[in-house]
């Protein structure tokens, strides 16, 4: 018998390479993101068409949270950097092809917009507001008068903060589960639905802006639902490595948590107590709107999940 | 010098198989085809939310034209087949993992009830109309009291049929352009917005133009969405699609979709609408005209480009 020694130093740390390298850090950030998105969006569009006097916890309220759910957003980010000292360097580039450039400068120019838009909000929304400065209150008073100017700015960049919150992971086609058209507008709806739960649970016991938002809600829980339709349609039609990746969510090990979590729980559950709501059958708005929250987070946590686990070896 | 003859029968018909076989036939059926099922959403929608006098033209005019426009839409697919009197056999069997096989179905459901749905609103369109026979205005006045349920019958029939057309093509995973998943989404919205347009041209009431007017400007900007989201999902998928985007991108097909598509049936009429709800004197039929002619060519562009498309490279 000829042995053979071999010395091998494959195990060695870093030499193959890791594959699942995103825990919860990102799909939380897609999820804070795509709900502040939704916020921004719905808050500056009800500015611009004049109806803010109409609904004012959709309008005032709930963007004067914004900024402080985008900073954790943006510190979860951080947390997931390697190199938490270099984040920098992603602003001495502007590369359009790619998702996390552009993000990066969006996050840039509508954090501080969020924080100026939440300002000139705060005292609407609260009234015993009080600045510790004086300066302060007459700066805002300045910027009031560009509202509409804000308005539109934080629609257009909050629209592309919701969109991105997709593309960064559809445009890595590395991933099959995650190389779907689908999925920037499917992360989009999911944040406009998640902020209108957020507007949801914002609203007061008595207010008239509950049944117009749990409508809206009910729309784009639809969508949603259908856009997840064409998520799985698009995966079965294309090629085998998306085919081997669409059953990782049809009996592969995420199928639980797919139709379960998000789409029952999520979508479906949620959607009929908005209909039981809106049929004035008394159920209190704050259960479909924690299962809305809850379900637009597994919808990040899940795909982002499954897509580092999805793969071309076939 | 040696020379050699070679005997092929490669140029013979059919030895080399022909990729390019669908002609107008099939996109002029999925423009009817999106174009139908726009107006039936909108029509039942409103009935079910009882606003039938408010908005007639939506719901009881237009509709009307669905049982010729969708018999013309049949008429062009019977054409395109190679076997017309075997197309029965489509009805022999259901497989719900292909669309044509659900849309056939879908078909021969919605059909027989844009009839019954017009025969419902024809008397009140049309107060001179008479049923020649005494038995047919008896049976549309037994049918009228399930109006409700064929209302909501025909929202979710036609979200499918919009639907079909989009996916009839994104499950070719053979042609890259059509192998998206977001084809589905973009020609449900365009069947829509053609549907919107219909009602606008067609409409003489000011607050039912106002209306559609805005929800074509809002399905505009959703297309445009769309179409955004579909360069970038090729971009950002395997070589063979990039390539099929390239055709778009600089290739034979780049003006023809960003001028007539996107320009002039998406952005003009955009243009148009944002400038008519801005209270400026601008005929309404003008830009309803621009998007009906931009979704038929729409599906004509992706069709024949879909077919151009390929994995050889």
């Amino acid at each position: 018998m000829k042995e053979e020694i071999i010395v091998s130093g494959k195990m060695n740390q870093g030499i193959d390479p890791v594959l699942s390298v995103w825990p919860w850090e990102v799909p939380a950030d897609l999820f804070l993101a795509g709900l502040v998105a939704g916020i921004l969006i719905i808050s500056s569009f009800i500015t611009l068409i004049g109806k803010r006097k109409n609904y004012p916890i959709a309008a005032n309220r709930a963007p004067v949270f914004a900024p402080i759910l985008l900073i954790i957003a943006l510190f979860l980010l951080f947390l997931d950097l390697s190199h938490k000292l270099y984040f920098w360097k992603l602003y001495t580039t502007l590369r359009w092809e790619s998702p996390m450039s552009w993000g990066a400068w969006t996050y840039l120019f509508l954090t501080p917009l969020a924080f100026f838009w939440s300002a000139i909000n705060v005292k609407t929304a609260f009234p015993n507001w009080v600045w510790p400065y004086k300066w302060i209150d007459s700066f805002i008073d300045l910027i009031k008068v560009y509202r509409i100017w804000f308005a539109w700015a934080i629609m257009i960049l909050s629209l592309t903060l919701g969109i991105y919150t997709g593309v960064l992971l559809s445009a890595i086609n590395a991933r099959p589960i995650w190389n779907t058209a689908i999925l920037g507008p499917l992360f989009l709806t999911s944040g406009l639905t998640c902020a209108t739960a957020f507007i949801l649970l914002n609203c007061p016991k008595k207010s008239n802006e509950k049944s117009m938002f749990c409508k809206i809600s009910l729309i784009s829980l639809g969508i949603q639902a259908w856009l997840l339709i064409h998520l799985v349609m698009g995966y079965l039609s294309s090629d085998l490595a998306q085919v081997n990746a669409a059953k990782l969510f049809l009996g592969g090990e995420f199928t639980t948590s797919f139709w379960i979590i998000i789409v029952a729980f999520g979508t479906l559950i949620p959607a009929f107590l908005h209909v039981l709501y809106l049929r004035k059958i008394k159920i209190p708005i704050i259960i479909p709107s924690i299962l809305i929250l809850i379900g637009g987070f597994f919808l990040r946590y899940i795909i982002v999940v499954a897509g580092q686990i999805s793969h071309w070896k076939l | 010098m040696i020379e050699e003859v070679i005997i092929s029968g490669r140029s013979n018909p059919e030895i080399d198989p022909s990729l390019h076989v669908w002609g107008w036939e099939i996109p002029f059926y999925l423009f009817i085809g999106g174009l139908v099922a726009g107006i039936l959403f909108f029509s039942a929608l409103y009935t079910i939310r009882g606003k039938e006098n408010n908005l007639s033209t939506a719901v009881k005019l237009v509709p009307l034209a669905t049982p010729i426009l969708l018999g013309l839409g049949l008429f062009s697919l019977l054409l395109d087949l190679s076997h017309k009197l075997f197309f029965w056999k489509l009805y022999t069997n259901i497989r719900w993992e292909s669309p044509m096989s659900w849309g056939a179905w879908t078909l021969m459901l919605i059909y027989p009830l844009t009839i019954v749905w017009s025969a419902i609103w024809i008397k009140d369109v049309f107060p001179n109309w008479n049923w020649k026979f005494q038995w047919v205005d008896e049976i549309i006045s037994k049918i009228k009291i399930y109006k409700l349920w064929i209302a909501w019958a025909l929202v979710i029939l036609s979200i499918i049929l919009g639907m079909y057309t989009g996916i009839l093509l994104s499950a070719f995973n053979a042609r890259p352009f059509w192998n998206t998943a977001i084809l589905g989404p973009l020609f449900l919205t365009s069947g829509l917005s053609a549907g919107a347009a219909t009602i606008v041209l067609l409409s003489k009431n000011k607050a039912e133009t106002k209306l559609f007017t805005q929800i074509d400007l809002l399905i505009i900007g959703i297309e445009l969405f769309l179409i955004t989201h579909l360069f970038m999902g090729f971009l950002a998928s395997t070589q063979v699609h990039i390539e099929a985007a390239g055709m778009f991108l600089g290739g034979s097909y780049t003006a023809i979709f960003w001028v007539f598509v996107v320009g002039l049936g998406l952005v003009l009429p955009a243009i148009l609408e944002s400038l008519e709800l801005a209270k400026f004197h601008i005929p309404p039929y003008l830009a309803s005209l621009l998007v009906l002619v931009g979704s038929l060519i729409l599906r004509f562009v992706i069709v024949d480009a879909g077919q151009a498309s390929r994995w050889l490279y």
